[in-house]
């Protein structure tokens, strides 16, 4: 028995690593041109302009609830690539806003910023500036939520 | 002497057990009788508590806004387009496009929407399970100038 498990169990475990060095994790994309949908994952890309402590919000419905990865792939103030830190988050469409409760500050690029747990239902992803632009900014912001 | 209280116990004891015995019918039957399932008439009967919302803001030429707010429980929702102004605040009776949607992406996708001028009472309503939704104003092409406005959404 034991060695019967040792025969099947080695190639599901090759299997796995390779499928999970081929990217296809449920992580999303970590740059414009890694954008790797899997099975249970949307990918999403919000693309807006960031006024001066302004702040932009898109919203998303989650049917089977999941984890969400947020990433800002891009931010350039006056068409140039900022190293501004603007904030991203997580909420609920509230009012004329998007409620967040889980936010932090990030800085364009890289791999996932921001990840949090998203039930059945409407959310929203915010970007908004706590006041280190210097003009407005257009944004690239990846949104990977459960379908 | 001792034969008499013995007798007595017994007695005592059949009494006690026929007290007891109608005790726990009585209890029984107020238990079952609290238990019933609700009949149709108290099954219809469904308190839906509504509040008010207000979504006042301005609206730009061929513009539109929309404000989200949570349903509850299910039950009518109700849109009043109370007032439209000039940025001078004079009334105007202009019509304008109201509508109800879900937020989606950078908007409100309409599932709902007419043309109406303000008023006083509901211009659209529609009954709702509990989500999310948004509230839409927009200009329809009767703008010439950007506006004031003022909507009230009542909802579970």
């Amino acid at each position: 028995m034991t060695r019967l498990f040792r025969l099947t169990s080695l190639p599901l475990g090759g299997l796995l690593a390779a499928f999970l060095s081929t990217g296809c994790s449920p992580l999303g994309p970590t740059s414009p041109g890694e954008i790797l949908p899997n099975a249970s994952l949307s990918v999403e890309t919000f693309n807006s302009t960031l006024t001066l402590q302004g702040e932009a919000f898109y919203s998303f419905t989650v049917v089977d609830g999941g984890i969400t990865y947020l990433t800002l792939l891009t931010l350039k103030e006056g068409g140039v690539d900022s190293q501004a830190q603007v904030s991203i988050g997580l909420g609920v469409p509230r009012g004329t806003s998007c409620v967040a409760d889980n936010v932090r500050g990030v800085l364009a690029g890289g791999g996932v910023q921001l990840t949090g747990t998203t039930n059945r239902g409407v959310h929203c992803a915010l970007v908004f500036d706590s006041g280190n632009l210097t003009q407005s900014a257009t944004f690239s912001l990846n949104i990977a939520r459960p379908q | 002497m001792t034969m008499s209280w013995m007798f007595r116990v017994p007695r005592l004891t059949r009494s006690l057990r026929a007290t007891i015995v109608a005790v726990a019918v009585s209890l029984t039957s107020v238990a079952c009788g609290s238990t019933t399932a609700p009949t149709e008439a108290d099954s219809r009967i469904t308190p839906v508590t509504l509040r008010t919302e207000t979504f006042a803001g301005t609206l730009a030429l061929q513009g539109s806004g929309f404000y989200s707010f949570a349903v509850n429980q299910q039950g009518p929702v109700s849109l009043t387009l109370a007032a439209v102004q000039n940025p001078g605040g004079a009334a105007l009776s202009t019509a304008l496009g109201i509508g109800l949607g879900i937020p989606s992406g950078p908007g409100c996708a309409r599932f709902l929407s007419q043309t109406t001028t303000p008023g006083l009472a509901a211009q659209a309503t529609m009954t709702l399970n509990p989500g999310t939704y948004c509230a839409v104003v927009f200009d329809t092409g009767n703008l010439t100038g950007a506006v004031n406005f003022a909507m009230r959404i009542r909802h579970p």
